[in-house]
């Protein structure tokens, strides 16, 4: 089939290529064969794979893994669906628990190795590589390496998880503010709890695994009234995204219930209910939209 | 050299084509015969009329009864024409009578080309002016020229961009002749003989083919089959006899659509047999039609499931809100992009730049510049001092579905821009109502100070239930592009986005307090630095004054600026750089991370 976003590039900032490099490139020809490749100097974008569904990739994101890219370096957590878009070796960190400083290392050494090749270099990281990335850690290394990295930015799941389960993070009258903060500081460390604000939505993200503890502070540190409607969306944009509606007060007892299938992000706030249909408004589970749009 | 046979050039013709007027705005000036035969031929192409003319000189009869039985879409302006006519929207135009007569405003007509610069926007889509005052007429047509407005200065044919052809009509089917202007009387003998000799029944031959249509885009909807559909068109319009078509109905449409499949076009005699069988057998008519969906479905398992849905559900409208992100068309979502290009109607916001809207295919509309509508209230007001209350909100059909502490509104709002509001969501209505599939293009992310979930419960009372797609907020994606990690290992490790505009334009009660690992976004702050600075240096808040502010103007765009200040220096820095809006600040440690060392 015709692929119809393979028109021309709109945008320099993004997708520009040197137009005689490309006529001659075609995607069955290996980098190694590409000519002018001793020539080239090699070239790295840290790019946003946004929350999952592959119909979420930006234009900038859905061209340079498929047609710019000479190597896909990519997280573990980065969609199967989107890893299967690329059209060039693709190396996966490993980052499980107790490898993650090594996977990284690793990811490192392969990259340093294609730009010093000459090749065109993405990395792939899950939501948007500044918004608890660590995407400026990347930044920092490429540049010292002497490749200033090209940025292109993703949709965080802390920003498109409440969309895709009709939660408002802003809305006249009941938010006018929002926050991301994660529940796991570097190192395990339990970050500081921001305290209740009226108007302001919450976004927790790498928080679900210490629920009870969080809920708790919530409560005890942060003032947070148990009533106060919350949600958690699990696996956004995936096709078996689900939305967890309760209030401060039921979270820990509703999810005991449910279960849970990580990974998840946790919203406080008056705007989780915004939206609520009058006849969903049942507390608890409530089906996932996102797979009508 | 070999050429062809081809049919030769042959200059000196108008170009005739079919003009959508609909729901555009027409301003035809004068009242008489010619106006109301202007007036006729616009409204039946559903256009929305402004008619400017003196209601006792000059109004005929008849426009006057045109006028009375239209008042929806017509609106009678009972002045002599003056300049703002063209620059003032459908149903806005005030009656005051301009201190200037008619040909003192012609004579003073050079001054007024000085006075019309750029920042004058048309308000019009089509002026036709049907007046005996020469000057006046060729006044108008230089203003609307200057605005770039199609325009017709009746008996003029210099000063025309169109003529009005002399027309036949049948329902849909519409014979126009045209002369060039050269012969109208002779046009109108040429239209009648024509009419005269035009099949029986054509014009119900039309408009059954038009369901039948439609009818066959539902059930296999698709650029793939389109070859396969017009053939199949074709053959069941030449096959068929005009009042056989004429004819059709319901039922025999379902039958000739199911040889559709095996591109099989069934004869009217066939179709009357396999009627009788049908009607003889239990196998009802829903039924076969759901069969005859189905069977498409299967040959086309690659398309995604919510298409089959719309098209076998029902011809009702469907609405998607969608983020457009920061400006670059590379910054789309693919899914973005696909519905851009399926929507049949794209209502979008103002600064949505050209090269996003150039991906629609449908019809686009774009909302009305804030200036033009903040000149029109102010006019209003002066006129009826009383009648503005600033805390009332005319989105009153929003405020009731919202919950009650909608009272103290937090976001930014203003009337025009509740103005603007209720006209995108108009427009967003009449392509529902009208079966469309509508995209609603939001600047950034729907629901990050989009005013998104307000549209959402507004259309849901109006029974449409919408759906969303995320889309990159500029917010998060500003800081992005000046470098500026939001989050940072060690540095920041919460972010607050928060608007700098809380109801009455003065700043949001609830600025975040000063914590060492938060980075806070701050949108529409531009015009209140010195506040902002304030207000976060404040013991309350307690913020350092040394810590970094970067100000990122027009982000993603060619005439992007990012300047760093402190916190103490903001105010300065703002005003020396002039700073602009759009623009964001950034405000924490992790500011200054990347930036230092570039």
């Amino acid at each position: 089939m015709v692929n119809p976003y393979d028109s021309p590039p709109a945008s320099p900032r993004y997708s520009y290529v040197e137009p005689h490099q490309r006529q001659t490139q075609t995607l069955e020809q290996a980098p190694s064969q590409r000519d002018d490749i001793s020539r080239r100097i090699g070239e790295i974008k840290l790019i946003g794979a946004g929350p999952g569904d592959p119909d979420l990739l930006t234009m900038a994101a859905y061209k340079a893994i498929t047609t710019w890219a000479d190597i896909v370096l990519a997280d573990k957590l980065v969609s199967k669906e989107i890893l299967t878009l690329v059209s060039c070796p693709l190396f996966i960190a490993n980052k499980d628990k107790g490898c993650q400083a090594s996977g990284q290392q690793e990811l490192f050494e392969r990259a340093t190795q294609a730009l010093r090749q000459g090749l065109r270099v993405v990395r792939l990281k899950q939501g948007d590589p500044f918004i608890f990335g660590r995407g400026g850690e990347e930044f920092l290394f490429f540049r010292q390496l002497g490749f200033e990295p090209t940025i292109v930015p993703g949709l965080s799941s802390s920003i498109s998880g409440p969309l895709l389960a009709n939660i408002p993070l802003t809305h006249r009258g009941t938010a006018s503010q929002f926050l991301v903060c994660t529940g796991t500081g570097s190192n395990d460390s339990i970050p500081e709890m921001p305290t209740y604000v009226a108007h302001r939505t919450t976004v927790f993200l790498m928080a679900l695994h210490r629920l009870e503890a969080l809920v708790q502070d919530l409560v005890e540190l942060g003032g947070y009234p148990e009533h106060l409607p919350v949600a958690i969306v699990e696996r956004a944009s995936a096709k078996d995204q689900r939305c967890i509606k309760a209030t401060v007060g039921t979270i820990v007892q509703t999810v005991k219930e449910t279960g849970y299938r990580p990974p998840g992000i946790f919203i406080v706030g008056w705007a989780c209910e915004a939206l609520a249909q009058d006849s969903n408004q049942i507390q608890g589970l409530t089906d996932s939209l996102a797979s009508e749009i | 050299m070999v050429r062809s046979a081809i049919d030769p050039i042959r200059p000196g013709a108008s170009l005739i084509l079919a003009w959508q007027i609909k729901h555009k705005h027409v301003v035809i000036i004068g009242g008489g015969f010619v106006a109301a035969g202007r007036l006729v031929n616009v409204l039946e192409a559903d256009a929305r009329v402004t008619l400017i003319c003196p209601e006792n000189e000059e109004l005929s009869e008849t426009v006057r009864q045109h006028l009375q039985d239209h008042p929806e879409t017509t609106r009678l302006v009972d002045r002599p024409f003056q300049d703002s006519d063209l620059t003032t929207r459908f149903g806005e135009h005030t009656t005051t009578v301009a201190t200037v007569t008619a040909t003192t405003q012609n004579q003073h007509s050079i001054d007024t080309d000085n006075n019309l610069n750029g920042d004058l926007e048309p308000a019009v889509d089509m002026v036709l002016s049907a007046i005996d005052d020469i000057p006046l007429s060729t006044h108008i047509y230089h203003l609307a020229k200057r605005l770039r407005i199609p325009v017709n200065i009746a008996d003029v044919p210099p000063q025309c961009d169109f003529y009005f052809c002399s027309t036949h009509r049948d329902k849909a089917l519409q014979v126009a002749v045209s002369t060039s202007g050269k012969g109208p009387k002779l046009a109108n003998l040429v239209r009648r003989h024509i009419a005269d000799h035009l099949p029986y029944r054509v014009g119900d031959a039309i408009e059954q083919v038009g369901v039948l249509r439609a009818k066959l885009r539902k059930m296999a909807p698709g650029p793939e089959v389109g070859p396969k559909r017009m053939q199949w068109m074709s053959r069941v319009c030449e096959q068929w006899k005009m009042e056989d078509l004429a004819e059709l109905e319901e039922k025999s449409m379902q039958v000739i659509l199911s040889g559709f499949r095996d591109d099989k076009v069934y004869s009217y005699d066939e179709v009357l047999q396999k009627l009788r069988l049908l009607e003889s057998s239990s196998l009802s008519l829903a039924d076969r039609k759901i069969d005859v969906t189905a069977a498409f479905v299967e040959q086309k398992q690659e398309q995604e499931e919510h298409k089959h849905n719309v098209s076998a559900q029902s011809q009702s409208g469907r609405l998607i809100l969608v983020g457009a992100g920061p400006g670059d068309p590379e910054l789309l979502t693919r899914k973005a992009v696909r519905l851009l290009e399926e929507a049949e109607l794209v209502v979008a916001d103002r600064l949505i730049p050209l090269d996003v809207l150039d991906l629609a295919r449908g019809e686009v509309r774009i909302a009305p510049k804030k200036r033009t509508i903040l000149a029109i209230e102010q006019e209003k007001r002066e006129q009826i001092p009383t009648g503005y209350d600033s805390s009332d909100s005319s989105v009153s059909s929003v405020s009731t579905v919202c919950s009650d502490s909608d009272q103290d509104s937090v976001l930014p709002k203003s009337r025009s821009s509740d103005y603007i509001q209720d006209q995108l969501n108009e427009w967003c209505l009449q392509g529902l109502r009208e079966g469309k599939t509508v995209v609603r293009l939001k600047q950034g992310d729907p629901f990050i100070f989009g005013r998104g979930a307000e549209e959402i419960l507004f259309f849901r009372e109006k029974g449409f239930e919408a759906e969303v797609v995320p889309g990159i907020s500029s917010a998060l994606s500003a800081p992005l592009t000046a470098n500026i990690p939001l989050t940072h290992r060690g540095s920041a490790d919460q972010v607050v986005i928060t608007t700098a505009q809380a109801k009455g334009g003065v700043l949001p009660d609830n600025f975040p307090t000063y914590d060492s690992k938060r980075t806070v976004v701050i949108l529409m702050g531009v015009g209140k630095a010195k506040e902002i600075s304030d207000l976060m240096q404040s013991p309350k808040l307690s913020w350092p004054a040394n810590i970094p502010v970067v100000v990122v103007e027009n982000a993603h765009c060619p005439e992007e600026r990012v300047m760093d200040a402190t916190l103490s220096t903001l105010a300065q820095v703002v005003e020396e750089q002039k700073a602009v809006p759009p623009a964001v600040f950034v405000i924490g440690w992790a500011g200054s991370v990347l930036r230092k060392a570039l």
